[in-house]
């Protein structure tokens, strides 16, 4: 059984996918740059998590607390901030209709949205980072298992 | 007419010529607003450009017009550059044609005007 941030990662990466804006375009922990057929696209990573013992004893219980980052790219000469505010819409949507993620964590909000703009190239560049805090539960020695 | 004196426009025309291998290629030049377009030679440069995205970069080119001072003297931001279809040799299209706005406009001030494009 993969751990249960894996899964996270992958459960909220099919819940996004095939979403009106950015469809199939949906990455998990890519690490290469992006090309003109990707875009709208969504990039999905977990890079951030904290835990602690919430059940003390031989055998220990972990809350976890996951920053989940899901990253929007748009291309295009004109309202990129418009599809940039639909697909956060899409986003929210979608993940508000299962803040367990199928029974993974035991909830998740969207903490923060943050967007920039790039200018440099043939056309404008938008770019969204949506940050998700998601709260999971595990045994100390099972961090396969979503308790 | 060019005022400076080791170069004339037949120089500065040499420069663009699209014919024979020449690096130019045609363009037809409509400054904002206006209704009357002129053809030019430029030479078009597509850089590859890394864009910066966040945890990665998005590919994409910086395309950039390169012309005659005198062709383009009132240049600002919003004229329109239209640019026929690049095709090989052998007819292959490597590029279709393309319609860029004007979004910076740098001057040299020794009879070359760059044009930063913005593919539409």
């Amino acid at each position: 059984m993969s751990h249960v941030r894996q899964q996270i990662r992958e459960q909220f990466a099919t819940t996004v996918t095939g979403l009106s804006t950015t469809g199939s375009n949906v990455f998990q922990s890519r690490v290469y740059n992006l090309e003109s057929v990707n875009l709208p696209g969504l990039i999905v990573y977990t890079k951030e998590e904290a835990s602690q013992p919430i059940v003390i004893g031989s055998s220990r219980t972990l809350e976890r607390i996951l920053s989940l980052n899901v990253e929007a790219y748009v291309k295009g000469i004109s309202d990129s901030d418009d599809t940039i505010d639909t697909i956060a819409k899409e986003i929210e949507t979608a993940i508000a209709a299962d803040t367990t993620l199928s029974s993974l964590a035991k909830d998740c909000f969207l903490e923060s949205t943050e967007i920039n703009y790039n200018g440099e190239g043939e056309q404008p560049i938008a770019v969204m980072t949506m940050t998700y805090q998601i709260m999971y539960v595990t045994a100390e020695d099972s961090p396969g298992t979503a308790l | 007419m060019s005022i400076f004196t080791f170069e004339d426009d037949a120089d500065f025309a040499s420069y663009f010529v699209a014919d024979y291998g020449g690096h130019g290629i045609s363009a037809l030049y409509t400054p904002y607003q206006s209704e009357s377009s002129t053809t030019i030679n430029i030479i078009l440069d597509e850089e590859f450009l890394e864009a910066d995205g966040e945890s990665v970069n998005v590919e994409t080119t910086i395309p950039i017009a390169y012309c005659r001072t005198i062709d383009v003297s009132s240049a600002r931001h919003g004229d329109t550059l239209v640019v026929d279809a690049t095709q090989d040799l052998d007819g292959n299209t490597i590029k279709a044609a393309t319609t860029y706005k004007v979004i910076e406009t740098m001057p040299d001030k020794t009879g070359i005007t760059m044009l930063r494009l913005e593919e539409q």
